[in-house]
């Protein structure tokens, strides 16, 4: 028994009974597929902010409320000794102190409040490859022996962007807390919104205008192999541990491995992801009342042809699979037309994303999501029509000739 | 393979109750039938006389409130509902006063139809059907749909799928009530045909013509209960 | 005139194809519910806000830096100085330096990270800005030295330590004991309800420095010309920090000012989340819809009949369309029921977790906004059948079998 050209050829008889039934399934599919999209695109927009670091960096900061960049709102800061210890450690490749601070910065006698990155002196170059790919787009990288110059995140160079009015070039001078810096260069896009708006500043520099002395905000830490990151972890915070005088279990510092620091934002993400995904979920839940209310409906209209069927030797077993398949037909096509248009969907939101958070993510086709919807919106159909499919089974012939 | 002559359906004290909301209706009350293969059997009454019940029994459609039905010595109203479809697809065909044909199908599929539903194979099923065709000189309309072919052509498609899987038994309930005469007459003539050849024919009417113009026996129902029996002398 | 005898009619109709009319009334239910319950915690979520921009939040200025997430500008500093120019705008009543750090709280060999806030006890103006007041024990005073107020959520257990704090025990703030005095009222999120608070003087004495720099001021002000006070404010701010205008290292903002940025972000949340769940109601409208064409096809006998004995065109058109909204009607009804339970039921959960803020509110609008929503949605849904049914040609529609 052709079940499936006969289902095609049934649904096509009811005309706009079966596009509305569709159009239910169609569009709850759609709303969930380009939920599922944008938020996955989401994760990695997000997930791309944090910089392309390698895998093989650890941070650490001091303890403290985490309002804002590392090194805010900690109590007991880390300092420069700190990072010199921790260099010392055999699993340890390179240790090196940052700070972040707030800053005002003034340029065409506009003034706005910002962050600056330091850097030290003779170790640019080692910074540069830990936090990701940061590369001149414009004039240059800041070097050693760079004092009273800066270099900045590429989201300062164009005018109309920057907040200034003005688009910045290399050569230009910028006023940082009022004291005159040269900027040598504009770094390439990383995509990151946080990356993008960082000044880069010599910490001798830095330090001179803020006064932190030895305190640092973070310090960024190079494991000696990707196998030795485990140990590398271990062997600091039992450093500092002791360095800080407090006991397991206490520590005041947080060592951290990209992955960690991605897994809470991200299972964040993951739970808004999936609260939004069941409110979308409900309306593929109408939509599949929709198909019960349309099989039995059309279980009805076709009674005779029902006793028909049966008078000509149609089993119990092949009635209950035409209704079947035909129901799971309205969930298959409904579905497939609803998950091109949510990946369309998905792509319009990723592009907004894209636009809003400054990131390049590429939408990605998951063959996956698609596979199991496809599935899914099938058994969603033909689970909806196991009801009006047994109806159909169960009609006494003689009755359902009577019509 | 029975032979001519020998019992292949048998009544024994066959009856049908059915409820009409509160009322109990008998549409048959006892009735006793036997049918010898290759017979033309007519049954005939007024309305109302059980005869389309009595139809329905013999043709597996209804089952029997109380009493017996013997298909081929076999009692068929102990079988299940599909061991019932499967008699009703291999063994029997049904022609109907109305035709019911199946809207969504063509000629040629309608025609196919009960040889599907038996999961025959596809180059046996396109055999035969070219062959009912060409015997029910349907060839030309084998793609057409039942609301596009007039009546007495669409009674030749339901015969024509009433024998698709060469059934031993075709039952007609008033094959010619929706034709006009001519056109009733030519269907008559293939169902006589198909009697020559060597199936029984077990057909309702309320024509006594039609009866003794075709039929070998007649009985005569009336308040769903045999009255007469006639056999016509061979 | 839709008259008794039509609308028994309709209902009779409804009655009769039960199982239809339960799967219609069921999808614009569901619709309705989810609605129901966004609606209500976006109402909720507003009236917090409305409520801690409560009467004693009116009038009240703030002054932060600009710099920084929330104020956690670290070198953003405020002078006594800065305060006393500040204090002599015209329009400004009282003003009051605030501090405000991160801290190490450390109880029962547990510690956590919060913000510790130091305030004048005599112008307690921090405490009538939040609208808040004391739960347990009392206000603090000048003078106290080591004592302390704690947020809400310190007393009850695991909320912040396993074990719940008391009036008089001792804390550890950065490893020097303090004394519990008191704990303020729930404000119903946990980030305001894990502060804690010490005197001004207390604060200096603690970070060893007599003219321990402010991080922000908070001010009483004239509220019949906020917006020219405030401006006068930022002026008399930047004079005493040598600023030039559109160069100010700080924000003056009215509280209400600063509750409207809040408002803003609160509306694109729950409009997005709202728009999802209209969706929702979208696909009920095409159930109703495809519900009442089946309608309408299967009674077109009915129709020629009632045509064929005077029924006018917008005779039938007024059955169908009844009946469409009358199964909208009994969506409704039941939807914001349900919906009110799961909302309260969601509602007293969130509250036991500390997540107070999020209490959903029911304002009788929503009821009647929602009812009527999901009967215009059935009516709605059923205008083109009902159109259709009136287009139907009684002599035809005897014939059809």
């Amino acid at each position: 028994m052709d079940y499936f050209v006969f289902s095609v050829r049934n649904l096509k008889r009811k005309g706009i009974r079966s596009w509305l039934t569709l159009l239910g399934i169609l569009i709850g599919i759609a709303a969930v597929v380009s939920l599922i999209t944008v938020g996955s695109g989401l994760k990695v927009a997000v997930n791309s902010q944090f910089g392309a670091s390698s895998t093989e960096v650890i941070t650490i900061q001091a303890g403290g409320t985490s309002f804002g960049p590392p090194g805010s709102g900690t109590v007991i800061p880390l300092t420069k000794q700190d990072a010199i210890a921790i260099e010392q450690l055999s699993s340890v490749e390179l240790a090196i102190p940052r700070n972040i601070e707030v800053g005002k910065m003034e340029y065409n006698n506009i003034v706005q409040f910002g962050y600056a990155g330091s850097v030290v002196d003779g170790r640019e170059k080692e910074i540069y490859e830990l936090v990701g790919n940061i590369e001149a787009e414009y004039g240059r990288l800041l070097e050693s022996g760079d004092f009273g110059k800066v270099m900045l995140g590429y989201s300062f160079y164009e005018g109309e962007k920057n907040g200034y009015e003005k688009d910045i070039l290399p050569g230009k001078k910028v006023l940082i807390k009022d004291k005159s810096f040269e900027v040598v260069g504009i770094v390439k896009k990383q995509g990151s919104f946080i990356l993008d708006s960082i000044v880069w500043i010599q910490d001798s520099d830095l330090e001179n205008l803020i006064g932190y002395g030895d305190n640092v905000s973070l310090i960024v830490v190079k494991a000696k192999n990707k196998d030795s990151i485990d140990r590398a972890k271990e062997d600091i915070e039992k450093l500092l541990r002791n360095r800080r005088d407090v006991k397991i279990g206490e520590e005041n510092f947080e060592v951290s491995t990209p992955e960690a620091t991605l897994e809470s934002v991200n299972s964040v993400l993951n739970g808004i992801q999936i609260f939004i995904i069941i409110i979308a979920s409900i309306s593929i839940f109408i939509g599949i009342i929709g198909i019960v209310n349309t099989m039995t409906t059309s279980v009805l209209e076709r009674k005779k042809e029902i006793g028909i069927m049966k008078a000509i030797g149609a089993k119990n077993s092949q009635i209950f699979m035409q209704f079947f398949v035909e129901s799971g037909m309205l969930g298959l096509i409904g579905g497939a037309i609803g998950i091109i248009l949510g990946l369309l969907l998905g792509y319009v939101g990723i592009g907004a994303i894209n636009s809003f958070l400054g990131s390049e993510t590429q939408p990605q086709i998951n063959f996956i999501l698609i596979l199991f919807s496809l599935i899914g919106s099938f058994l969603i159909g033909s689970i909806a029509g196991i009801f009006p499919a047994m109806q159909a089974a169960k009609q006494n012939p003689v009755e359902a000739l009577r019509g | 393979m029975k032979k001519r002559g020998e019992e292949i359906i048998r009544l024994e004290g066959a009856t049908k109750y059915y409820h009409m909301g509160e009322v109990i209706v008998k549409a048959v009350d006892g009735i006793d039938i036997s049918i010898n293969k290759g017979d033309f059997v007519a049954v005939m009454g007024p309305s109302g006389s059980g005869k389309s019940t009595a139809m329905n029994l013999i043709g597996s459609l209804d089952m029997a409130t109380k009493g017996h039905i013997f298909l081929d010595k076999e009692d068929i109203s102990l079988l299940e509902e599909s061991d019932l479809a499967q008699v009703r697809g291999k063994h029997i065909g049904f022609i109907f006063q109305q035709f019911n044909l199946i809207p969504t199908l063509t000629v040629k599929e309608n025609i196919m139809l009960p040889m599907t539903l038996q999961n025959l194979d596809a180059d046996e099923r396109e055999e035969r059907v070219q062959d009912l065709m060409k015997k029910m000189e349907l060839q030309e309309r084998e793609d057409h749909y039942p609301s596009q072919i007039s009546g007495g052509q669409q009674q030749r498609v339901a015969i024509a799928r009433s024998i698709a899987n060469d059934p031993e038994v075709v039952l007609a309930d008033e094959p010619t009530g929706n034709l006009d005469t001519k056109t009733g007459e030519r269907v008559m003539d293939f169902l006589n045909k198909l009697n020559k050849e060597g199936k029984t024919i077990v057909m309702v009417t309320h024509d006594p013509d039609l009866a003794k113009k075709y039929a070998d026996v007649v009985y005569w129902l009336v308040d769903g209960k045999v009255k007469k029996i006639t056999r016509k002398k061979r | 005139m839709i008259s008794k005898e039509s609308v028994n009619y309709s209902l009779r109709n409804l009655k009769n194809r039960k199982f239809r009319s339960f799967l219609t009334i069921f999808s614009i239910f569901a619709g309705i519910v989810t609605i129901f319950i966004f609606i209500s915690f976006g109402a909720g979520l507003y009236k917090y806000v409305d409520e801690v921009a409560g009467s004693s939040s009116a009038d009240k200025v703030l002054v932060m830096s600009k710099g920084g997430f929330g104020g956690l500008d670290t070198s953003f500093e405020l002078t006594e100085d800065n305060l006393k120019d500040f204090a002599g705008t015209p329009g400004i009543y009282v003003s009051t330096g605030v501090y405000f750090r991160s801290v190490e709280i450390g109880f029962n060999d547990q510690t956590i990270y919060s913000f510790l806030i130091g305030f004048d006890p005599q112008k307690p103006l921090i405490m009538e800005m939040s609208n808040i007041g004391i739960s347990k024990g009392r206000m603090l005073s000048s003078g106290d030295g080591r004592d302390i107020l704690l947020g809400y959520n310190y007393q009850i257990k695991d909320r912040i330590f396993s074990k719940p704090i008391d009036l008089n025990n001792n804390i550890e703030i950065n490893g020097e004991e303090f004394r519990v005095i008191g704990f303020l009222e729930e404000v119903g999120n946990p980030q305001d309800d894990s502060q804690v608070y010490i005197a001004d003087d207390a604060m200096k004495e603690f970070y060893g420095d007599e003219n321990l720099p402010y991080n922000w001021i908070i001010a009483s002000a004239d509220t019949s010309n906020m917006d020219q006070v405030v401006k006068n404010a930022e002026k008399s701010l930047r004079k005493s920090r040598g600023l030039e205008e559109g160069k100010e290292d700080f924000f003056v903002q009215s509280f209400t000012e600063l509750m409207e940025g809040y408002s803003t972000a609160l509306n694109v949340i729950v409009a997005f989340i709202i728009l999802i769940a209209l969706i929702s109601i979208l696909v009920s409208s095409i159930n109703t819809a495809n519900t009442m064409i089946t309608s309408v096809l299967e009674r077109v006998k009915e129709i020629g009949i009632i045509k064929s004995i005077g029924g006018k065109n917008s005779e039938v058109f007024k059955i169908f369309l009844f009946e469409s909204s009358f199964l909208g009607f009994v969506a409704g009804v039941f939807g914001v029921v349900v919906g009110w339970a799961v909302s309260a039921l969601g509602g007293e959960i969130l509250n036991q977790l500390g997540y107070g803020f999020l209490s959903p509110y029911f304002p009788l609008e929503l009821f009647i906004g929602c009812i009527l929503f999901a009967v215009l949605t059935g009516a709605v849904s059923g205008v083109i059948p009902a159109i259709n049914a009136t287009k139907i040609n009684p002599v035809e529609a005897l014939r059809y079998e």
